[in-house]
């Protein structure tokens, strides 16, 4: 959230708000306000009084957004200022589930649909322009509506296709996960690479032959100004009505889309069949009790599966970040909450051993989680072995990571006789993870942090720990 | 190279109007068609300027 350049002490603009000259973001304390230029405040105008937006903005489909009085956070002399809702988390495509891209999706598609019927069109179509307040997704780009031009195309074609519609291809008709591919690049999936991955003996795919075959052609053939192409389109006869029809048989195509896949890695960790049931109630209680003893503003639950813990941390905090490195099991958890219309979780594809590093123009356009997340309490259940037998991570880097967010941490420290322990060093060499022993951890924990309490599950092969941060270095450490 | 100074969105605009179903495949062909007269008749505009002698053409930098 900081711009280079800007005088210390000032609000500077947001990092990721650059690429529309007529609009740009900052914050003050917990307030998110938006600059408009001329141009975008007479379109705000005509946008603002339009039922469809005062509708989305009503049952929460558009972020809440006011127009207030306040100054420019540069010399720039802005002709409206608007302050929105604060989005609680801000996460993006690549760390949502299947569901939770499609959703965004729909909910593009479904207000530009609505906005043109009053003449209003979207000027883009990024998978940025949409958060999710718990499983409720919002789209947060208001500057992004503006006076519809008869006879114009959908400006907005392209990247909805980028970034929405060809990541749902890959998984839908490919099993391939997106959030890969989107985090390699922020302008998303072109259309001749879509078409190399999506082309094949079963490419006959609805939609694939216009959204991805033959785009990617005219990407090769079409080699003019755009200006001048809609004005050929208009010459040519395109009408509104054609741009509706795009619309509605894109909305069609991407219902149709579905994710077959119904196994993977942790798709039954649920059943929980390791657990002894004791064990599972104390561990429950264990979070519970720690998670009510006072409200936290923001809570990690890191390995969160089916989110069973991450519910009992919302019931005491702001907001939980439900994070699993399984798509698939953030796609159920996702899907369920969505039922339940629980608003206190934000489920999200994350590998804590390998996390979202800041991407876009100088890393900092999409910034990494830890840029724009700041835990007060993580849960970290049973992940600790998967970092250091499955990804080697030493002992002691895991520790000075969780260290480093300066956060209350509820650790579940399987030991080194536990069966999963020995399950995860089974295929390794001998020898390589001989220094993960309780001893070992437990010592390397207390160099690190206080500890608040511990407890050994009925089983006797897990052990839980309440760690709370040092804010004096320990003399083992100095 | 000279891909990089060009603006996808144009060939974009153009399949937006085929995803429209059959009415969209008759815009879509009629642009095509136009901006290959268009490209035609530069081709052979540089051609002709080509052959009338480099004296014609302004240095560029």
């Amino acid at each position: 959230m900081t711009a280079a350049g800007s005088e210390p002490g000032r609000p500077s603009y947001d990092a990721g708000s650059f690429r529309d000259p007529s609009s740009r973001v900052w914050r003050v304390g917990d307030r998110i306000l938006r600059g408009l230029d001329d141009s975008a405040a007479a379109a705000y105008e005509t946008t603002s009084t339009s039922r469809f937006f005062r509708e989305a903005i009503a049952d929460r489909r558009i972020v809440k957004t006011v127009t207030v009085d306040e100054p420019s956070p540069d010399e720039r002399d802005w002709a409206v200022v608007l302050e929105h809702e604060r989005i609680p988390v801000v996460t993006y495509p690549h760390e949502w589930s299947f569901s939770m891209l499609q959703d965004a999706a729909l909910l593009t598609l479904r207000l530009v649909r609505a906005a043109i019927d009053e003449g209003i069109t979207t000027k883009d179509a990024t998978a940025y322009n949409v958060q999710f307040i718990g499983a409720r997704p919002v789209f947060i780009d208001v500057p992004s509506f503006e006076p519809y031009l008869e006879g114009e195309a959908w400006w907005g074609y392209r990247q909805f296709c980028q970034l929405f519609l060809y990541p749902l291809m890959f998984t839908a008709y490919k099993d391939l996960p997106h959030q890969p591919w989107l985090r390699g690049s922020v302008d998303g999936i072109t259309p001749e690479h879509a078409r190399r991955v999506l082309e094949g003996r079963r490419s006959g795919h609805k939609g694939y032959f216009s959204h991805v075959w033959l785009h990617a052609k005219a990407d090769r053939r079409v080699t003019d100004a755009s200006a001048d192409t809609i004005d050929e389109m208009k010459k040519a006869g395109y009408t509104r009505a054609l741009y509706i029809a795009t619309i509605d048989r894109l909305i069609a195509l991407v219902e149709g889309l579905e994710w077959q896949r119904s196994e993977s890695t942790w798709g039954d960790y649920s059943t929980r069949g390791h657990y002894q049931s004791k064990d599972l109630i104390l561990k429950g209680d264990f979070v519970r009790t720690i998670a009510a003893r006072r409200r936290r503003s923001e809570v990690w639950d890191i390995g969160a599966n089916d989110g069973m813990f991450s519910r009992i941390a919302a019931t005491h905090a702001d907001v939980v970040l439900a994070m699993d490195t399984d798509d698939l099991v953030v796609d159920r958890l996702y899907r369920e909450l969505r039922t339940d219309g629980t608003e206190g979780i934000v489920p999200m594809v994350m590998n804590f051993a390998d996390p979202t590093p800041g991407i876009g123009w100088n890393g900092t356009e999409r910034p990494p989680l830890t840029s724009r997340s700041g835990p007060d309490l993580v849960l970290a259940l049973a992940v600790v072995h998967h970092l250091a037998l499955t990804h080697n991570v030493p002992i002691a880097a895991i520790l000075d990571r969780f260290s480093a967010l300066d956060a209350e941490i509820v650790l579940e420290v399987p030991t080194e006789h536990d069966p999963m322990v020995a399950k995860l060093k089974r295929h390794k060499r001998a020898g390589t993870h001989d220094a993960y022993t309780l001893g070992a951890i437990e010592s390397r924990i207390d160099e690190r942090f206080d500890v608040a309490e511990r407890m050994v599950l009925p089983g006797g092969t897990r052990m839980l720990f309440h760690l709370c941060p040092r804010r004096s270095p320990s003399p083992a450490r100095r | 190279m000279i891909n990089a100074y060009l603006d996808p969105a144009s060939g974009s605009a153009i399949i937006s109007a085929v995803a429209a179903g059959t009415a969209g495949v008759g815009v879509a062909a009629r642009t095509m068609r136009a901006k290959l007269r268009l490209k035609k008749r530069s081709a052979e505009v540089t051609e002709g300027a080509g052959a009338g002698g480099d004296e014609t053409v302004e240095p560029t930098q």
